[in-house]
Protein backbone atom coordinates (compact mmCIF):
# COMPACT_ATOMS: atom_id res chain seq x y z
CA UNK A 1 0.00 0.00 0.00
CA UNK A 2 3.40 2.62 1.07
CA UNK A 3 4.50 1.81 -2.04
CA UNK A 4 1.54 2.57 -4.10
CA UNK A 5 1.50 5.83 -2.88
CA UNK A 6 5.09 6.71 -3.53
CA UNK A 7 4.64 5.38 -7.06
CA UNK A 8 1.58 7.84 -7.29
CA UNK A 9 3.88 10.14 -5.83
CA UNK A 10 6.82 10.00 -8.09
CA UNK A 11 4.54 9.91 -11.32
CA UNK A 12 2.81 12.88 -10.34
CA UNK A 13 6.33 14.87 -9.27
CA UNK A 14 7.36 13.97 -12.76
CA UNK A 15 4.74 15.41 -14.09
CA UNK A 16 4.50 18.36 -12.92
CA UNK A 17 7.94 18.55 -13.75
CA UNK A 18 7.54 18.23 -17.64
CA UNK A 19 4.29 19.54 -17.69
CA UNK A 20 6.02 23.13 -16.47
CA UNK A 21 8.66 23.02 -18.71
CA UNK A 22 7.34 22.10 -21.78
CA UNK A 23 3.88 21.98 -21.24
CA UNK A 24 0.60 19.49 -21.83
CA UNK A 25 1.15 19.18 -25.62
CA UNK A 26 5.10 18.13 -25.99
CA UNK A 27 5.09 16.30 -22.62
CA UNK A 28 3.91 12.52 -23.64
CA UNK A 29 3.32 9.86 -20.77
CA UNK A 30 6.53 8.00 -21.96
CA UNK A 31 8.44 10.93 -20.81
CA UNK A 32 6.51 10.78 -17.57
CA UNK A 33 6.57 7.43 -16.98
CA UNK A 34 10.88 7.38 -18.04
CA UNK A 35 11.29 10.07 -15.51
CA UNK A 36 9.48 8.82 -12.42
CA UNK A 37 10.94 5.37 -13.10
CA UNK A 38 8.09 3.49 -13.57
CA UNK A 39 6.62 1.45 -16.41
CA UNK A 40 3.92 3.14 -18.74
CA UNK A 41 1.44 0.64 -17.67
CA UNK A 42 1.87 1.47 -14.44
CA UNK A 43 1.20 5.21 -15.25
CA UNK A 44 -2.07 4.52 -16.64
CA UNK A 45 -3.31 2.01 -13.98
CA UNK A 46 -2.99 4.84 -11.73
CA UNK A 47 -4.42 7.61 -13.52
CA UNK A 48 -6.05 6.53 -16.79
CA UNK A 49 -5.48 9.38 -19.23
CA UNK A 50 -2.95 11.76 -19.57
CA UNK A 51 -5.65 14.27 -18.99
CA UNK A 52 -7.03 12.37 -15.67
CA UNK A 53 -3.14 12.77 -14.84
CA UNK A 54 -3.03 16.69 -15.55
CA UNK A 55 -5.72 17.13 -13.17
CA UNK A 56 -4.86 15.24 -10.49
CA UNK A 57 -1.52 16.90 -10.63
CA UNK A 58 -3.07 20.45 -10.61
CA UNK A 59 -5.27 19.82 -8.21
CA UNK A 60 -2.69 17.91 -5.35
CA UNK A 61 -0.58 21.04 -6.06
CA UNK A 62 -3.30 23.46 -5.04
CA UNK A 63 -4.73 21.38 -2.23
CA UNK A 64 -0.89 21.19 -0.86
CA UNK A 65 -0.16 24.88 -1.20
CA UNK A 66 -3.43 25.58 0.06
CA UNK A 67 -3.03 23.67 3.32
CA UNK A 68 0.78 24.43 4.10
CA UNK A 69 -0.11 28.36 3.78
CA UNK A 70 -4.02 28.87 4.54
CA UNK A 71 -3.64 30.84 7.97
CA UNK A 72 -7.07 30.76 10.36
CA UNK A 73 -6.48 34.10 12.08
CA UNK A 74 -9.03 34.43 15.54
CA UNK A 75 -9.97 38.20 15.66
CA UNK A 76 -8.41 40.33 18.23
CA UNK A 77 -9.28 44.09 18.67
CA UNK A 78 -6.02 44.42 16.08
CA UNK A 79 -7.86 44.03 12.72
CA UNK A 80 -5.10 45.54 11.00
CA UNK A 81 -2.29 43.20 12.48
CA UNK A 82 -4.52 40.33 12.14
CA UNK A 83 -4.97 41.43 8.25
CA UNK A 84 -1.53 41.75 8.15
CA UNK A 85 -1.07 37.81 9.75
CA UNK A 86 -3.72 36.71 7.39
CA UNK A 87 -2.31 38.35 4.03
CA UNK A 88 1.59 37.38 4.44
CA UNK A 89 0.27 33.98 4.46
CA UNK A 90 -1.87 34.47 1.80
CA UNK A 91 0.53 36.20 -0.29
CA UNK A 92 3.32 33.27 0.24
CA UNK A 93 0.41 30.89 -0.96
CA UNK A 94 0.11 32.82 -4.72
CA UNK A 95 3.68 33.28 -4.42
CA UNK A 96 4.21 29.18 -4.13
CA UNK A 97 1.48 29.13 -6.27
CA UNK A 98 2.89 31.03 -9.41
CA UNK A 99 4.14 27.83 -11.45
CA UNK A 100 1.03 25.70 -10.98
CA UNK A 101 -0.92 29.10 -12.38
CA UNK A 102 1.44 29.49 -15.07
CA UNK A 103 0.56 25.99 -16.40
CA UNK A 104 -3.20 26.39 -15.88
CA UNK A 105 -3.81 29.30 -18.13
CA UNK A 106 -0.79 28.68 -20.28
CA UNK A 107 -2.43 25.35 -20.93
CA UNK A 108 -6.32 26.58 -20.57
CA UNK A 109 -7.51 24.81 -23.67
CA UNK A 110 -5.94 21.87 -22.91
CA UNK A 111 -7.80 21.96 -19.73
CA UNK A 112 -11.16 23.93 -20.48
CA UNK A 113 -13.75 23.55 -18.32
CA UNK A 114 -12.79 20.88 -15.60
CA UNK A 115 -9.60 22.72 -14.72
CA UNK A 116 -11.84 25.93 -13.67
CA UNK A 117 -14.02 24.43 -11.72
CA UNK A 118 -10.71 23.17 -9.45
CA UNK A 119 -9.13 26.85 -9.61
CA UNK A 120 -11.99 28.01 -8.99
CA UNK A 121 -12.85 25.85 -5.81
CA UNK A 122 -9.39 26.53 -4.74
CA UNK A 123 -9.31 29.99 -4.47
CA UNK A 124 -12.69 30.26 -3.39
CA UNK A 125 -12.02 28.77 -0.06
CA UNK A 126 -9.02 31.57 0.27
CA UNK A 127 -11.89 34.05 0.13
CA UNK A 128 -14.01 32.49 2.33
CA UNK A 129 -11.38 32.08 4.94
CA UNK A 130 -10.82 36.08 5.07
CA UNK A 131 -14.88 36.14 5.26
CA UNK A 132 -14.98 33.57 7.58
CA UNK A 133 -12.52 35.81 10.06
CA UNK A 134 -15.13 38.64 9.32
CA UNK A 135 -18.60 37.33 10.38
CA UNK A 136 -16.47 36.69 13.79
CA UNK A 137 -15.35 39.67 14.13
CA UNK A 138 -18.46 41.41 13.70
CA UNK A 139 -19.86 38.79 16.40
CA UNK A 140 -17.16 39.97 18.72
CA UNK A 141 -17.92 43.43 17.76
CA UNK A 142 -14.12 44.73 17.00
CA UNK A 143 -15.53 45.87 14.06
CA UNK A 144 -18.21 47.42 12.50
CA UNK A 145 -21.31 45.19 11.14
CA UNK A 146 -20.37 45.02 7.72
CA UNK A 147 -21.08 42.73 5.00
CA UNK A 148 -18.68 39.98 6.08
CA UNK A 149 -18.96 38.40 2.33
CA UNK A 150 -18.20 41.98 0.28
CA UNK A 151 -15.07 42.12 2.43
CA UNK A 152 -13.37 38.75 2.15
CA UNK A 153 -13.76 39.30 -1.55
CA UNK A 154 -12.66 42.88 -1.54
CA UNK A 155 -9.55 41.61 0.51
CA UNK A 156 -8.88 38.62 -1.57
CA UNK A 157 -9.31 41.08 -4.59
CA UNK A 158 -5.93 42.60 -3.93
CA UNK A 159 -3.30 39.49 -3.30
CA UNK A 160 -5.54 38.00 -6.23
CA UNK A 161 -4.23 41.02 -8.91
CA UNK A 162 -0.78 40.39 -7.33
CA UNK A 163 -1.04 36.80 -8.02
CA UNK A 164 -1.72 37.79 -11.87
CA UNK A 165 0.83 40.54 -12.08
CA UNK A 166 3.52 38.34 -10.65
CA UNK A 167 2.57 35.20 -12.95
CA UNK A 168 2.35 37.08 -16.41
CA UNK A 169 4.48 39.65 -16.33
CA UNK A 170 8.49 39.90 -15.23
CA UNK A 171 7.38 41.03 -11.79
CA UNK A 172 9.17 39.36 -9.27
CA UNK A 173 7.60 38.51 -5.85
CA UNK A 174 9.70 40.28 -3.11
CA UNK A 175 8.50 38.96 0.26
CA UNK A 176 10.30 41.77 2.28
CA UNK A 177 8.71 44.73 0.14
CA UNK A 178 5.50 42.46 0.41
CA UNK A 179 5.38 43.12 3.75
CA UNK A 180 5.27 47.04 3.88
CA UNK A 181 2.91 47.02 1.46
CA UNK A 182 0.83 44.54 3.19
CA UNK A 183 0.34 46.23 6.07
CA UNK A 184 0.10 49.74 4.12
CA UNK A 185 -3.13 47.54 2.56
CA UNK A 186 -4.15 46.26 5.90
CA UNK A 187 -4.72 49.86 7.21
CA UNK A 188 -6.74 51.04 4.15
CA UNK A 189 -8.47 48.67 4.72
CA UNK A 190 -9.45 48.73 8.30
CA UNK A 191 -10.30 52.66 8.08
CA UNK A 192 -10.91 53.20 5.00
CA UNK A 193 -10.61 57.53 3.51
CA UNK A 194 -11.82 59.08 5.85
CA UNK A 195 -10.93 57.88 9.17
CA UNK A 196 -7.59 58.57 10.60
CA UNK A 197 -5.66 55.82 11.98
CA UNK A 198 -5.83 55.10 15.50
CA UNK A 199 -1.74 54.39 17.15
CA UNK B 1 -12.47 65.68 -50.76
CA UNK B 2 -11.13 63.81 -53.11
CA UNK B 3 -11.38 59.91 -52.78
CA UNK B 4 -13.41 60.32 -49.63
CA UNK B 5 -15.77 57.33 -50.51
CA UNK B 6 -12.98 54.66 -51.36
CA UNK B 7 -11.42 56.01 -47.81
CA UNK B 8 -14.77 54.89 -45.98
CA UNK B 9 -14.75 51.42 -48.04
CA UNK B 10 -11.09 51.02 -46.48
CA UNK B 11 -11.97 51.75 -43.43
CA UNK B 12 -15.06 49.16 -43.25
CA UNK B 13 -12.79 46.38 -44.48
CA UNK B 14 -10.36 47.09 -41.76
CA UNK B 15 -13.12 47.08 -39.09
CA UNK B 16 -13.65 43.72 -40.88
CA UNK B 17 -10.52 42.35 -40.80
CA UNK B 18 -9.98 43.47 -36.83
CA UNK B 19 -13.21 41.76 -35.98
CA UNK B 20 -12.85 38.53 -37.22
CA UNK B 21 -8.72 37.99 -36.67
CA UNK B 22 -10.07 38.87 -32.96
CA UNK B 23 -12.59 36.59 -33.08
CA UNK B 24 -10.40 34.03 -34.58
CA UNK B 25 -7.63 34.64 -32.59
CA UNK B 26 -9.63 34.01 -29.51
CA UNK B 27 -11.08 31.23 -30.71
CA UNK B 28 -8.17 29.17 -32.01
CA UNK B 29 -5.31 31.19 -30.50
CA UNK B 30 -2.79 33.58 -32.02
CA UNK B 31 -0.03 30.79 -33.09
CA UNK B 32 -2.59 28.60 -35.06
CA UNK B 33 -4.40 31.47 -36.76
CA UNK B 34 -2.67 32.35 -39.90
CA UNK B 35 -3.69 35.39 -42.22
CA UNK B 36 -5.29 33.54 -45.17
CA UNK B 37 -7.46 32.01 -42.27
CA UNK B 38 -8.45 35.24 -41.44
CA UNK B 39 -8.26 36.23 -45.17
CA UNK B 40 -10.69 33.45 -45.82
CA UNK B 41 -13.36 33.80 -43.41
CA UNK B 42 -13.44 37.65 -44.42
CA UNK B 43 -13.83 36.72 -47.46
CA UNK B 44 -11.20 39.14 -48.94
CA UNK B 45 -7.84 38.91 -50.41
CA UNK B 46 -5.02 37.72 -48.29
CA UNK B 47 -2.70 40.80 -49.67
CA UNK B 48 -5.56 43.03 -48.70
CA UNK B 49 -5.15 42.26 -45.06
CA UNK B 50 -0.91 43.03 -45.37
CA UNK B 51 -1.81 46.25 -47.02
CA UNK B 52 -4.02 47.18 -44.19
CA UNK B 53 -1.90 46.31 -41.25
CA UNK B 54 1.43 45.20 -42.41
CA UNK B 55 2.32 41.80 -40.41
CA UNK B 56 -0.03 39.48 -38.14
CA UNK B 57 2.30 41.24 -35.25
CA UNK B 58 1.38 44.42 -36.49
CA UNK B 59 -2.47 43.34 -36.64
CA UNK B 60 -2.59 41.48 -33.57
CA UNK B 61 -1.24 45.40 -32.16
CA UNK B 62 -3.87 47.27 -34.19
CA UNK B 63 -6.78 44.73 -32.15
CA UNK B 64 -5.42 45.66 -29.11
CA UNK B 65 -5.23 49.21 -29.85
CA UNK B 66 -8.39 49.65 -31.34
CA UNK B 67 -10.41 48.01 -28.89
CA UNK B 68 -8.86 49.02 -25.31
CA UNK B 69 -8.06 52.06 -26.85
CA UNK B 70 -11.27 53.41 -28.24
CA UNK B 71 -13.83 51.23 -28.10
CA UNK B 72 -15.20 51.60 -24.23
CA UNK B 73 -12.85 54.47 -23.33
CA UNK B 74 -15.81 56.80 -23.01
CA UNK B 75 -16.59 55.32 -20.10
CA UNK B 76 -13.83 57.20 -18.54
CA UNK B 77 -14.31 60.58 -17.31
CA UNK B 78 -12.72 62.57 -15.28
CA UNK B 79 -14.54 63.97 -11.93
CA UNK B 80 -14.45 66.86 -10.12
CA UNK B 81 -14.90 65.80 -6.36
CA UNK B 82 -17.83 66.78 -4.44
CA UNK B 83 -18.77 66.20 -0.68
CA UNK B 84 -20.35 63.05 -1.55
CA UNK B 85 -17.06 60.99 -1.96
CA UNK B 86 -19.44 57.60 -2.32
CA UNK B 87 -21.20 58.76 -5.16
CA UNK B 88 -18.53 60.47 -7.40
CA UNK B 89 -16.73 56.62 -6.81
CA UNK B 90 -19.31 54.75 -7.48
CA UNK B 91 -19.71 56.91 -10.87
CA UNK B 92 -16.07 55.98 -11.28
CA UNK B 93 -16.36 52.50 -10.40
CA UNK B 94 -19.11 52.03 -12.74
CA UNK B 95 -17.40 53.90 -15.36
CA UNK B 96 -14.31 51.23 -14.98
CA UNK B 97 -16.52 48.15 -14.63
CA UNK B 98 -18.14 49.39 -18.06
CA UNK B 99 -14.51 49.85 -19.62
CA UNK B 100 -13.02 46.03 -17.98
CA UNK B 101 -15.41 43.43 -17.75
CA UNK B 102 -16.16 43.91 -21.98
CA UNK B 103 -12.75 43.73 -22.18
CA UNK B 104 -12.04 40.41 -20.59
CA UNK B 105 -11.87 38.81 -23.58
CA UNK B 106 -8.81 40.77 -24.65
CA UNK B 107 -7.01 39.62 -21.21
CA UNK B 108 -8.02 36.21 -21.98
CA UNK B 109 -6.04 35.94 -25.40
CA UNK B 110 -2.96 37.99 -23.97
CA UNK B 111 -2.78 35.18 -20.61
CA UNK B 112 -3.27 32.62 -23.28
CA UNK B 113 -1.01 33.43 -25.54
CA UNK B 114 1.46 35.46 -23.97
CA UNK B 115 3.91 32.94 -24.90
CA UNK B 116 3.44 33.93 -28.69
CA UNK B 117 1.74 37.13 -29.10
CA UNK B 118 4.31 39.95 -29.91
CA UNK B 119 5.77 40.93 -26.45
CA UNK B 120 5.77 44.78 -27.76
CA UNK B 121 1.59 44.66 -28.03
CA UNK B 122 0.98 44.31 -24.32
CA UNK B 123 1.97 47.96 -24.33
CA UNK B 124 -1.80 48.67 -25.01
CA UNK B 125 -3.02 46.88 -22.62
CA UNK B 126 -0.30 48.31 -20.03
CA UNK B 127 -1.79 52.13 -21.36
CA UNK B 128 -5.35 50.82 -20.65
CA UNK B 129 -4.37 50.20 -16.70
CA UNK B 130 -2.37 53.24 -16.36
CA UNK B 131 -5.28 55.01 -17.31
CA UNK B 132 -7.68 53.91 -15.36
CA UNK B 133 -5.38 53.92 -12.36
CA UNK B 134 -4.83 57.27 -13.41
CA UNK B 135 -8.20 58.57 -13.39
CA UNK B 136 -8.94 56.86 -9.78
CA UNK B 137 -5.51 58.47 -8.38
CA UNK B 138 -6.25 61.93 -9.93
CA UNK B 139 -9.70 62.30 -8.36
CA UNK B 140 -8.33 60.81 -4.90
CA UNK B 141 -5.44 63.47 -5.13
CA UNK B 142 -8.00 66.19 -5.85
CA UNK B 143 -10.18 65.14 -3.00
CA UNK B 144 -7.16 65.15 -0.46
CA UNK B 145 -6.40 68.40 -1.72
CA UNK B 146 -9.87 69.79 -0.66
CA UNK B 147 -10.14 68.47 2.64
CA UNK B 148 -12.32 65.84 1.61
CA UNK B 149 -10.49 62.55 2.48
CA UNK B 150 -7.45 62.09 4.70
CA UNK B 151 -3.99 62.28 3.46
CA UNK B 152 -3.40 59.07 1.65
CA UNK B 153 -0.66 57.71 -0.61
CA UNK B 154 -3.39 58.25 -4.20
CA UNK B 155 -1.46 56.12 -6.17
CA UNK B 156 -1.77 53.06 -3.59
CA UNK B 157 -5.06 53.40 -3.13
CA UNK B 158 -6.42 53.41 -6.45
CA UNK B 159 -4.50 50.36 -6.73
CA UNK B 160 -6.40 49.21 -3.74
CA UNK B 161 -9.82 50.21 -5.43
CA UNK B 162 -8.97 48.88 -9.04
CA UNK B 163 -8.09 45.28 -7.97
CA UNK B 164 -11.85 44.90 -6.83
CA UNK B 165 -12.58 45.06 -10.78
CA UNK B 166 -9.70 43.58 -11.88
CA UNK B 167 -10.40 40.67 -9.98
CA UNK B 168 -13.71 40.46 -11.52
CA UNK B 169 -12.44 40.78 -14.98
CA UNK B 170 -10.09 37.95 -14.50
CA UNK B 171 -13.28 35.65 -13.73
CA UNK B 172 -14.90 36.78 -16.80
CA UNK B 173 -11.91 36.26 -18.82
CA UNK B 174 -11.70 32.48 -17.69
CA UNK B 175 -15.25 31.26 -16.73
CA UNK B 176 -17.35 33.80 -18.81
CA UNK B 177 -18.73 35.28 -15.97
CA UNK B 178 -17.87 36.21 -12.18
CA UNK B 179 -19.25 34.01 -9.87
CA UNK B 180 -18.28 36.08 -6.64
CA UNK B 181 -19.84 39.61 -7.34
CA UNK B 182 -22.84 40.70 -9.60
CA UNK B 183 -21.63 43.90 -10.97
CA UNK B 184 -24.25 47.12 -11.16
CA UNK B 185 -24.67 50.17 -9.86
CA UNK B 186 -25.84 49.41 -5.85
CA UNK B 187 -23.34 46.74 -5.52
CA UNK B 188 -20.15 48.66 -6.63
CA UNK B 189 -21.75 51.49 -4.34
CA UNK B 190 -21.73 48.82 -1.51
CA UNK B 191 -18.06 48.14 -2.58
CA UNK B 192 -17.44 51.82 -2.61
CA UNK B 193 -19.01 52.80 0.96
CA UNK B 194 -16.89 49.99 2.44
CA UNK B 195 -13.76 51.29 0.48
CA UNK B 196 -14.34 54.49 1.92
CA UNK B 197 -15.26 54.69 5.52
CA UNK B 198 -13.55 50.95 6.26
CA UNK B 199 -14.46 48.42 8.62
CA UNK B 200 -13.78 49.81 11.93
Amino acid sequence: MRRTSETRDRIMKAAFEGFVENGYDRTTTRDIARKAEVNEVTLFRHFGSKERLFMDVIDTKMREQMDMYIKRVEPTEDPVSDLVEMGMAFNEAMIANIPTMKLITREYKNTHPSMMKVMSDYYFSHVEVFSDYFHKAIEKGYIRKVNADLAGIMFFSYFYKLLIVYSFRKVRPQPNIGREQIEEYARLFVYGLLREEQQ
Amino acid sequence: MKGGKRVLKGSATRQKILAIAFDLFSKQGFKRTSISDIALYAGINEITIYRHFGSKDDLFAAILKDVITSRYRKHLIDLEPTEDIVADLTEIGVAISNYVIPNASIMRLIIMEFDSIPRDTIIFADIALIEIMNLISKYLAKAVEKGLIKKIDVKFAADAFFCFFYRSMTDHAFRGRDPLYRMNRSSIRNFVTLFVYGIM
